[in-house]
């Protein structure tokens, strides 16, 4: 080593300090800080970054659409006046947007169509009982897309009801699934099956279930 | 049947893509598996006709990551190549430069190469046969990652603590007249004006003996320390002497604390840097999915490497194309060492290949220079291995190749003795990889020691710091690369001063032990 190159490091130290608070700097005052959802009230007025799972999805009567996202068993609203993408409850989105207050509870309100995006579509996230077990609240009231094997069948006049498990063998979990809507598949024992459906808490049985009765939902074989 | 040939077609496909990869001077691993990330639709397009050949689609998603897992396994082969001609260092490879360089200058390029070829290998090898014990040490029945996960935080602390404090580099800071017989042509000077680097005649009294040859004069304007040529005159207090030579820096027995010193410093400011760019969300110009890993990792160990291997071109001689004899018994303890401290880190996040040939070279007492290279190259490549084993056995994405998958595929979890197949055909995509690696790293090494010396060496790695700069604005536009260019500084100061450069890994690690501290 020379003291050509200390002096070079010496320059660099000073440049890089100069580097990292110039960042600090935008990151402060120019960009959208991502935050956790259970922070919302402290960035009333300044723009966010928020991401969380779609539990809930209308559209109001002035054409606008509502969202409602969890993380970390925190909610928000998201808001935004017109979007032509599609996002479906179970999506994992991100929005960029500014923190409104609106009767008495933090808002997520989107500019542009471009700052509401879906970082992960319930889809294309295939999982296992298991990984719904260990975090059941995670996936509570939103759309699951389920690989598992069928371990009984009972059928009624108005809907099929089915019991899933992750493996034949060694039953480690199992889950109710209700089929309320006309699925052109006949299911039989040890089938594996894709399913596309609610994840959602009965509280009459005190258990939890998956629901096959929107559009979206379905049952496939594989 | 048509399965296994795809498997094996697209696991030699994503070889030799390692391969051309490999040889990009700088292109980190982790960059590289977050660029094919961002292909991987495009892959998967040109993989759908193989539906109509009765191929399942999860299938398909999976020989996409049978590329991506290859690409990486056969870049951390081949980049020691450019490593050691072109003396560009990844972060990883850094430390085996030295050794490697060594042997450069004496004519084994190709040799080095060839170990460095044996080293990753043979950790291939033996990851295969630690592979059994890790699942049920890592995971159930012993499940040592479940007893860790609460003491994280402390284990990723000591492990900081101990890549600061095992720094070695001695700074030199203090000015010297370093004797010299300039036969009368040196300008008298007085020692306030001695300028470093600049040949001098000072005068003066002897203010402190240190040693035969080591003593301090002193004029009316200052004081400064002279080292003598042995045996020329014995000093001794208020001795009066004149003495010509240059004005230089040296070591001196602080030194070392002032290497530790700049470690902290250079953990702290990646560590700065790291939690300020991970708050940061950069977007693409062309609505390519964008990421500040990208220009951060780049920055700190591609362009910042680049740069300063521009600056310091050695001469190098003609190179001898002959195997290397080593120690069978001392190499199979090197290539265990690296492989066992590549292996452990795979578990760990934020926690990378470099750190791993710190504690391997510390566990590794030989220090010669085809041992220290046998180790740090197994060292890389069983940390690219078990952090695929990680992903399955904790369902953890410990490096960029890991995160690419995880977010291609379902990973099941490995819970019983026999691994789920998706592993099992990755692991059978890894050893494919290694044993094409193996061979193509030593044919390419001895191509280019054969022909590096006629290879335009400047234009090339300015090419790359143009395509890679250019690749940054692609991904992150403007903002991304103001961070590469912070990156980039705070990437030059380790090898300016010639501390490590893996203590700028605090760009991860400081972030992620305040988010486990919940700081």
């Amino acid at each position: 080593m020379n003291y050509k190159n200390m002096r070079f490091g010496v320059f660099a130290v000073i440049f890089s300090t100069c580097g990292v608070v110039v960042l600090y700097l935008l990151s402060a005052l120019s960009n959208p800080v991502k935050i956790d959802l259970k922070d919302l009230h402290r960035y009333e007025g300044r723009e966010v970054i928020v991401e969380g799972r779609v539990i809930e999805k209308y559209i109001t009567k002035t054409d606008c659409l509502v969202l409602r996202i969890r993380e970390n068993n925190y909610t928000a609203t998201i808001f935004i006046g017109s979007f032509s993408g599609n996002i479906e409850i179970g999506d994992e989105i991100q929005a960029i947007g500014k923190v409104q207050r609106y009767r008495e509870e933090y808002e997520v309100v989107v500019i542009n169509e471009k700052d509401l995006k879906v970082l992960k579509h319930w889809r294309s996230e295939f999982m296992r009982l298991s990984d719904v077990a260990t975090m059941p609240e995670k996936y509570l009231d939103t759309n699951v897309n389920l690989l598992c094997y069928i371990k009984s069948v009972y059928r009624s006049e108005n809907e099929t009801t089915i019991y899933v498990t992750d493996d034949i063998s060694n039953e480690n979990h199992s889950l109710k699934v209700t089929i309320k809507r006309d699925i052109d598949l006949s299911l039989h024992r040890f089938d594996y099956i894709n399913v596309r459906g609610r994840f959602v808490y009965d509280e009459y049985t005190l258990r939890y279930q998956i629901v096959v009765e929107d559009e979206e939902h379905s049952i496939k074989r594989i | 049947m048509i399965e296994l040939l795809l498997l094996i077609a697209l696991a030699i496909l994503g070889t030799l893509l390692g391969c051309i990869t490999g040889l990009v001077p700088g292109l980190h691993v982790n960059n590289l598996a977050l660029i094919l990330l961002s292909i991987s639709p495009a892959i998967l397009l040109s993989l759908q006709f193989l539906i109509d050949l009765g191929v399942r689609e999860s299938f398909i998603l999976l020989l996409v990551v049978i590329i991506i897992l290859a690409t990486s396994i056969s870049h951390t082969f081949v980049n020691f190549i450019p490593s050691t001609f072109l003396g560009a260092p990844e972060g990883e490879t850094a430390l085996s430069v030295l050794p490697a360089h060594s042997m450069l200058l004496d004519g084994k390029g190709y040799q080095a190469v060839y170990l460095s070829a044996i080293g990753s290998f043979s950790a291939i090898v033996l990851g295969f046969t630690l592979l059994l014990p890790f699942r049920f040490i890592i995971g159930e029945p012993v499940g040592l990652y479940s007893l860790m996960r609460d003491a994280m935080p402390y284990i990723l602390i000591a492990v900081s603590l101990f890549l600061i404090f095992s720094e070695r580099a001695e700074i030199p800071y203090r000015k010297a007249v370093v004797a010299k017989d300039c036969m009368g042509y040196a300008p008298t000077t007085l020692i306030s004006d001695l300028k470093i680097g600049r040949l001098c005649k000072v005068s003066g009294i002897i203010a402190k003996v240190i040693s035969d040859s080591e003593y301090i004069i002193e004029d009316e304007t200052g004081r400064i320390l002279v080292r003598d040529e042995p045996g020329k005159i014995k000093p001794t207090k208020h001795l009066s002497v004149s003495v010509e030579g240059r004005v230089e820096l040296v070591k001196h027995t602080f030194s070392r604390a002032l290497g530790t010193l700049l470690a902290v410093l250079v953990y702290f400011i990646s560590g700065a840097f790291g939690i300020i760019v991970f708050e940061i969300v950069t977007t693409s110009p062309v609505a390519l999915p964008s990421t500040v890993l990208f220009p951060a990792l780049s920055g700190l160990f591609g362009t910042a490497t680049l740069i300063h291997s521009l600056r310091m071109i050695p001469a190098i001689p003609e190179q001898s194309i002959s195997k290397p004899r080593i120690d069978t018994r001392e190499s199979l303890k090197s290539v265990s060492t690296g492989s066992i401290a590549g292996s452990v880190l795979g578990f760990f996040p934020g926690v990378t290949a470099s750190h791993g040939t710190i504690f391997a070279m510390t566990a590794r007492k030989n220090k010669e220079n085809e041992q220290v290279i046998l180790t740090l190259s197994s060292v890389n490549t069983a940390y690219a291995f078990f952090c695929l084993a990680a992903l399955f056995i904790i369902l953890r994405p410990r490096n960029g190749a890991t995160i690419a998958i995880s977010q291609l595929i379902v990973i099941e979890s490995w819970n019983k003795f026999f691994a789920p197949q998706d592993l099992l055909y990755l692991l059978i995509a890894v050893l494919i990889a290694g044993l094409i690696s193996f061979f193509m790293t030593i044919w390419i090494g001895k191509w280019f020691a054969k022909a590096f010396q006629i290879i335009p060496y400047k234009p090339l790695i300015i090419a790359i710091l143009i395509g890679v700069t250019a690749m940054v604005f692609l991904f992150c536009n403007l903002l991304g690369l103001l961070i590469l260019g912070v990156a980039t500084a705070i990437g030059l100061i380790a090898p300016s001063f010639g501390v490590r450069r893996s203590h700028a890994m605090g760009v991860l690690l400081l972030p992620i032990i305040l988010k486990l501290l919940s700081i």
